[in-house]
């Protein structure tokens, strides 16, 4: 890291460093040392920007999460209508649609789709901005490029769960009381159908932070994503070190979160 | 019934397709998007006049833009901060805030007349206080390698604008590292806290330099206003809006798109293979600006085979310079010859000749070493032993060097040298190239700008107290820039660099291959776009005009 231009550093610069960094220490010391610090929330500071890790991945994780929100939303947006529309109707129209809906989803790359979605409505359109965090336009095409790889997935497991819940009595029951269609799918079927998809969301966050390095370095969102990679090329190992910890911290809390939450949503829960 | 549920669903997809193209005010047809006024909509402020937008890979760092520390972006740097000297065409040393300056006749006192009149962006005066303040902040840290650090001895304004530095021993290029971008250019004492303290807490850049700091957002951008107070002629834009885009594909389509109007350089790199791209652009131009670096081969002095003359001659005369150039770097940069390009300080059209490109006459120099193919399997041997190197290459800051290696290992196949090519992590790399020596042939750059020929020379041809040098080891070489850098009078030096650059040629001691060039592209609205002298100005930002 002293190296920033392929120039050599003096002797000294490296040892002062190694002194700074307490490197001159024993591993098992410099880890408890590390423990330490990090249960009060010190993660040492940045090898390159020189100010502490905690600070600056926090001041980061607002943009981040506002962009993981979006897409979420959006990836919800697109893929509950599909998923109700072809689990009502199995091998219907809709249901053929949300086929290649899903397969293209899953199979581009974030990064391609990005590149397209800036091609076509950045620059021939000029619809939204090609780089930058500037009020709500901004966001758009990063939540689409990021939520777009959800849709796949939430299609088909929206679908299944209509299947499989409009088979029930109590739907049979519903349509006996003459009922309309839409409040049976909506009302009666939707609730349940959509319970794995609350799990699935929080497995996925994980992906989703994942997906936000590539997204939001394309898009110049300033995020802990970007932050991260910019770390990654200047070797600055202690805010690559905290940023694994801060995603991992995410992930373990939204998924705890998430099966809190199950309780509240799925009343059968609390018997067992 | 089955159609109210479908009208639901219709207006679900409606109202999505809505939030998804429909809310962008301008979101009308093609045509009117195309118009120069509907540039407008992307929040940029485009058409007012004087104002223009680049795109840099990475956050300037604007709040730690201390003009005495090694933070931050050097353009920056160098568009807020000024030097007491600049570097002008060539390395000539031109007038900057010292309007001129004296040098003992032993080359070991400086004494500098200041520019008077001259205030910060803050309203300050500069003066020799401010001057002094400015060098004390740094030049006592032992881990500054800089000459005018390491050799100076005292540092005292003799009046309210004038400066005079004693230093230990006699170096021409201290006015050279003067013009550098950091850390020798001027701050105002007001930009730390408490003010005038040296060892005081930076917290603003104030310079004297065309621009000054007017918004920072980290990561996002920084925008620079003209400085009212500037000394100099005032620069033709109003403000200048820096905006931060890593992705190098993202940087093409923001010009594409006219969001930013200009990009390039070392600041935001443009990918070469999309040159063609933006060549084919109406709305763009391409400025190139030659560079002062170039990229060549080191030889390990410790090979027995490469200690013979004829061998390093012959690698030499097997590598087609034109063609790397021409066809590997799609014509961005040039031939090399010498091993500093032009544009770089003593180097002349007569002193800087490289081998050119003569397979045939490769092959008789390998003959005449004693070396011939007896086994048929392409390689020449000697003594049974065949000739073969092992090329050290890295691909993370320098991703050329894979396929310039490629190629010169296939051109050194058909002279009969074998070439085993290692692609290293850049730390096991320096390391090679630094320490452990490990490689027959190792793919290198000179430095940048000012720091050339001098401070290059002496990091790679002369030895340390330590370790012999770090390229090829000459004695009769490391005399000769000892006493170069030594010399005070400007002939001298001129004959003295014309016989480095002779030896290092006759001795054969690295081949050259290729002077790179700065691309930039810049939106056609953009006019007297025009390269700069060094890497940190590649672009003369004061003379920079936009229209319609």
């Amino acid at each position: 890291m002293l190296r920033t231009d392929g120039i050599q550093p003096t002797r000294e610069a490296i040892e002062a460093l190694r002194e700074s960094l307490g490197l001159n220490e024993p591993v098992a010391l410099q880890y408890v040392h590390w423990l330490g610090k990090v249960l009060r929330f010190d993660l040492g500071l940045s090898l390159s920007t020189g100010r502490p890790v905690t600070e600056e991945l926090l001041s980061r994780l607002p943009a981040t999460l506002g962009m993981t929100l979006a897409s979420v939303i959006f990836a919800l947006l697109l893929a509950l209508p599909i998923g109700i529309g072809s689990g009502w109707r199995p091998g219907g129209w809709i249901d053929r649609i949300s086929r290649w809906v899903a397969l293209s989803s899953v199979s581009m790359p974030a990064y391609w789709l990005g590149l397209l979605l800036l091609f076509y409505g950045a620059v021939r359109l000029k619809w939204f901005p090609v780089a930058g965090m500037n009020g709500f336009k901004s966001v758009v095409l990063p939540a689409v490029t990021l939520g777009f790889g959800m849709v796949g997935v939430y299609v088909r497991l929206i679908r299944t769960g209509m299947i499989e819940v409009l088979e029930r009595p109590y739907i049979k029951a519903a349509r006996a009381r003459g009922l309309s269609t839409p409040s049976i799918l909506l009302r009666h079927a939707l609730h349940n159908a959509l319970l794995p998809s609350i799990t699935l969301l929080g497995v996925q966050i994980g992906s989703l932070l994942g997906g936000a390095v590539i997204v939001e370095t394309l898009f110049a969102w300033p995020g802990i994503g970007k932050f991260a990679v910019e770390a990654i090329y200047a070797k600055d190992y202690i805010v690559i070190q905290g940023y694994v910890l801060l995603t991992a911290i995410i992930v373990v809390t939204v998924n705890l979160t998430v099966d809190l939450l199950y309780r509240r949503l799925d009343p059968r829960m609390k018997l067992r | 019934m089955p159609f109210t549920f479908w009208r639901k669903t219709i207006t679900g997809f409606t109202l999505l397709a809505m939030l998804l193209g429909g809310c962008s005010g301008a979101g009308g047809s093609n045509e009117a998007a195309e118009t120069p006024a509907a540039k407008g909509t992307h929040g940029m402020p485009q058409e007012a006049s004087g104002e223009m937008t680049i795109a840099v890979s990475r956050d300037v760092g604007l709040d730690k833009l201390d003009a005495g520390a090694y933070e931050g972006s050097m353009d920056v740097h160098a568009m807020i901060y000024d030097g007491l000297v600049r570097y002008g065409e060539k390395g000539e040393i031109e007038p900057a805030l010292a309007e001129t300056w004296d040098i003992s006749e032993d080359g070991k006192t400086y004494t500098f007349h200041l520019r008077k009149g001259v205030k910060f962006s803050d309203g300050s005066e500069f003066n020799a206080e401010a001057a002094k303040f400015s060098f004390e902040r740094w030049v006592h840290d032992p881990s500054n390698s800089l000459a005018v650090a390491t050799a100076m001895q005292t540092l005292e304004a003799i009046d309210d604008y004038t400066i005079r530095m004693t230093f230990d021993r006699a170096y021409y290029p201290l006015l050279t590292e003067l013009t550098f971008a950091r850390p020798v250019r001027m701050i105002s004492p007001n930009s730390v806290e408490p003010a005038g303290d040296i060892k005081g807490t930076f917290v603003k850049p104030i310079g004297t330099g065309a621009w000054m700091a007017e918004r920072y957002k980290a990561d996002q951008e920084a925008v620079l206003v003209r400085n009212p107070n500037y000394w100099g002629e005032a620069p033709k834009l109003s403000k200048i809006t820096l905006k931060v885009i890593p992705d190098p594909q993202s940087r093409v389509l923001a010009l594409q798109s006219g969001e930013v109007d200009l990009a390039g350089g070392a600041m935001g790199r443009l990918p070469l293979e999309s040159l063609a791209v933006l060549e084919g652009d109406e709305s763009l131009n391409i400025l190139r600006s030659p560079g002062t670096s170039s990229h060549f081969l080191i030889f390990n002095g410790k090979n027995p085979q490469l200690q013979n003359l004829d061998v390093r001659k012959a690698i030499n005369l097997a590598i087609d310079k034109q063609s790397i150039a021409r066809d590997l770097m799609g014509g961005i940069g040039s031939e090399a010859k010498g091993l500093f390009p032009a544009t770089v300080p003593y180097v002349t059209e007569s002193n800087s000749q490289g081998y050119g490109f003569d397979p045939e006459q490769a092959k008789t120099l390998l003959t005449q070493a004693g070396y011939a193919d007896e086994d048929g399997d392409g390689i020449a041997e000697k003594d049974g032993k065949p000739l073969s190197f092992n090329l050290v290459l890295q691909q993370v800051d320098y991703p050329e060097w894979k396929t310039m290696s490629e190629m010169i290992q296939s051109e050194l196949k058909s002279i009969g040298i074998g070439v085993n090519l290692q692609v290293l992590e850049p730390n096991a790399y320096y390391d090679a190239l630094w320490t452990t020596k490990a490689y027959d042939i190792i793919i290198y750059r000179t430095y940048d700008d000012a720091y050339n020929p001098h401070s290059f020379l002496s990091s790679l041809f002369r030895k340390t107290a330590s370790a012999p040098a770090a390229a090829w080891s000459d004695e009769q070489l490391e005399e000769m820039i000892a006493a170069v850098l030594a010399s005070t009078n400007e002939a001298e030096r001129q004959t003295t660099y014309d016989a480095i650059f002779k030896r290092m040629k006759e001795e054969a001691m690295f081949a050259t291959l290729y002077y790179p060039e700065e691309l930039f592209v810049y939106n056609k609205r953009v006019r007297q776009a025009k390269a700069g002298h060094t890497t940190f100005e590649a672009i003369r930002w004061n003379e920079l005009e936009v229209g319609r």
